[in-house]
């Protein structure tokens, strides 16, 4: 074999273990000749671990395009728009934009903060609480499904569905090919029965109205669009969420220095979404022979973009492992980089200030249940699978 | 440092020191200048740090490449002065250059 660089590796974000600690493999990939690493899972993929290295992945769209689909795996279906390149891309994401804007985020707080209080009315009296399954998880499908149009009585089924969905591609491919069908679908028939409703100001109906590249969508491009959303929605800020709400139960220190105001809540969340990482990986392939820092890549081979790598290097963040919410973590990689930088982030961003501000508004002395252990689901998102907590209770505030 | 100067259409002004080598994005961006988005972050590929570079100036900025003309379609008010800003880097020649930003970069 030709001397190179490249350390060879065996990682896989779909392998529960990897998920349990992603971050061993990428600091000892790191420490190599280079810092790329090369993994003999999934079909083979490339994998820079450096901060620079994930930036240039993601910004260098003519070198390593998105146009072979932004999983690994494959998804069933394309989800759009991840999987274009600019300038199609830009063309879709141009139209999409004005429903993400900051304005729209915090035009939406005071209905975000009503899911975040209903859901805490249904345990507060009780004292304790799965905070996973009982709030974050939930959160993220009352405060999306609503919007793209799921009837209340849908919702639990279809939330539950679409985050089984997310975690289990390769656990269990053949209910997820089921279940991919089903959610196909529900989703499609939602797209078409939308046509001929009320017009409405949102998402789905911008999706009916508007041209994407010079024409207009047909069900399954819309469904394609929703199931992005849905995905990208879901595991994705609950897992910041839940993070945070581990690091802030193991830290009363913290929790007392933002609740003073000693740490400012903007700063803060930045350094929460940067050492939580919820979405791991993203591919992309090379479309010519190209180095990248020090790997020789050949053309037509995978990529995967790992965020959490690139918010673990220690020459960018100092003292990576560490959760250390006074310092300027704003040039994280959780949302990505480049014309796909997360569409959603100033609505993750309310939602998550509003969830940590509102649990230890209502529960500000919460602890976790003696004994727990995190267990982190595998994927594209890295989430905590649970966490009991305990606290004293108190009222429910809803009507 | 060099002195940088964007100037709104509605006449406000914000008057920026910016490191050579950091483009006239990252400039406007670190310093809050709030006309310039920067959404993709410098990759040429979002089209919101869309500028106006006044005729006077134009000599050292040079023109745009093909790439750069490909992105600036979704430009608002595009005309022949406008550039995308994370193309540009800074140079100390640039010291006291006005920059003219759209009324909307979506």
């Amino acid at each position: 074999m030709a001397d190179t660089p490249v350390t060879e590796t065996h990682y896989n974000h779909h392998d529960p273990a990897f998920a349990q600690d992603p971050y061993a493999v990428f600091s000892e990939v790191r420490a190599g000749r280079c810092p790329v690493g090369h993994s003999d899972q999934l079909g083979g993929f490339y994998f820079p671990t450096s901060y620079e290295g994930v930036k240039r992945v993601f910004s260098d769209f003519r070198t390593f395009t998105s146009t072979e689909g932004a999983g690994l795996p494959d998804q069933l279906v394309r989800l759009l728009p991840v999987d274009l390149d600019p300038p199609q891309h830009t063309r879709w994401r141009r139209v999409l934009n004005r429903f993400f804007t900051l304005e729209a985020a915090n035009e939406d707080r005071p209905r975000i903060q009503q899911v975040a209080d209903t859901l805490i009315d249904d345990f507060i009296e009780r004292g304790e609480a799965d905070a996973v399954n009982e709030l974050t998880r939930p959160f993220l499908a009352m405060t999306m499904l609503p919007v793209l149009g799921v009837p209340i009585e849908d919702r639990k089924e279809i939330g539950e569905k679409l985050l089984w969905m997310v975690h289990n591609r390769l656990v269990d491919h053949e209910g997820w090919m089921a279940c991919y069908q089903e959610i196909d679908a529900y989703l499609t028939g939602l797209m078409a029965k939308r046509r001929t409703d009320t017009p409405r100001n949102d998402l789905v109906q911008c999706l009916i109205d508007e041209e994407f590249d010079g024409r207009k969508l047909t069900d399954t491009e819309g469904y394609q669009v929703i199931l992005l959303t849905l995905f990208g929605a879901l595991d994705s800020t609950s897992s910041a969420m839940s993070g945070s709400l581990l690091h802030l139960a193991r830290h009363p220190e913290d929790r007392a220095r933002l609740m003073s105001g000693e740490v400012s809540w903007e700063g803060a969340l930045e350094e929460f979404i940067r050492f939580t990482t919820p979405i791991q990986a993203l591919r992309r392939q090379t479309t010519q022979p190209t180095v990248l820092e020090g790997a020789e890549l050949p053309q037509g081979v995978n990529v995967l973009a790992l965020c959490g790598a690139a918010n673990r290097d220690p020459a960018k963040f100092p003292e990576p492992d560490r959760c250390l919410i006074d310092r300027d973590a704003r040039e994280h990689m959780s949302f990505g980089a480049g014309g796909h930088v997360c569409i959603g982030r100033f609505f993750a961003r309310a939602m998550l200030e509003t969830c940590l501000k509102t649990v230890l508004r209502r529960m500000s002395d919460y602890q976790l249940q003696p004994g727990f252990e995190p267990q982190y689901t595998p994927s594209e998102a890295r989430a905590l699978r649970t966490l009991p907590i305990t606290f004293t209770p108190g009222p429910k505030v809803g009507a | 440092m060099v002195k940088i100067r964007y100037v709104d259409q509605d006449g406000s002004t914000h008057e920026v020191e910016a490191a050579p080598g950091i483009s006239l994005m990252e400039a406007a961006v670190k310093n809050g200048v709030a006309s310039i988005e920067g959404e993709c972050g410098g990759a040429c590929a979002c089209a919101t740090c869309h500028v106006y570079i006044p005729a006077e100036w134009q000599g050292l900025t040079g023109t745009a490449s093909e790439d750069e003309q490909m992105m600036l379609e979704f430009g608002i008010d595009v005309d022949g002065r406008s550039r995308l800003g994370c193309q540009i880097a800074v140079t100390p020649a640039m010291d006291g250059m006005t920059v003219l930003t759209p009324r909307s970069q979506r």
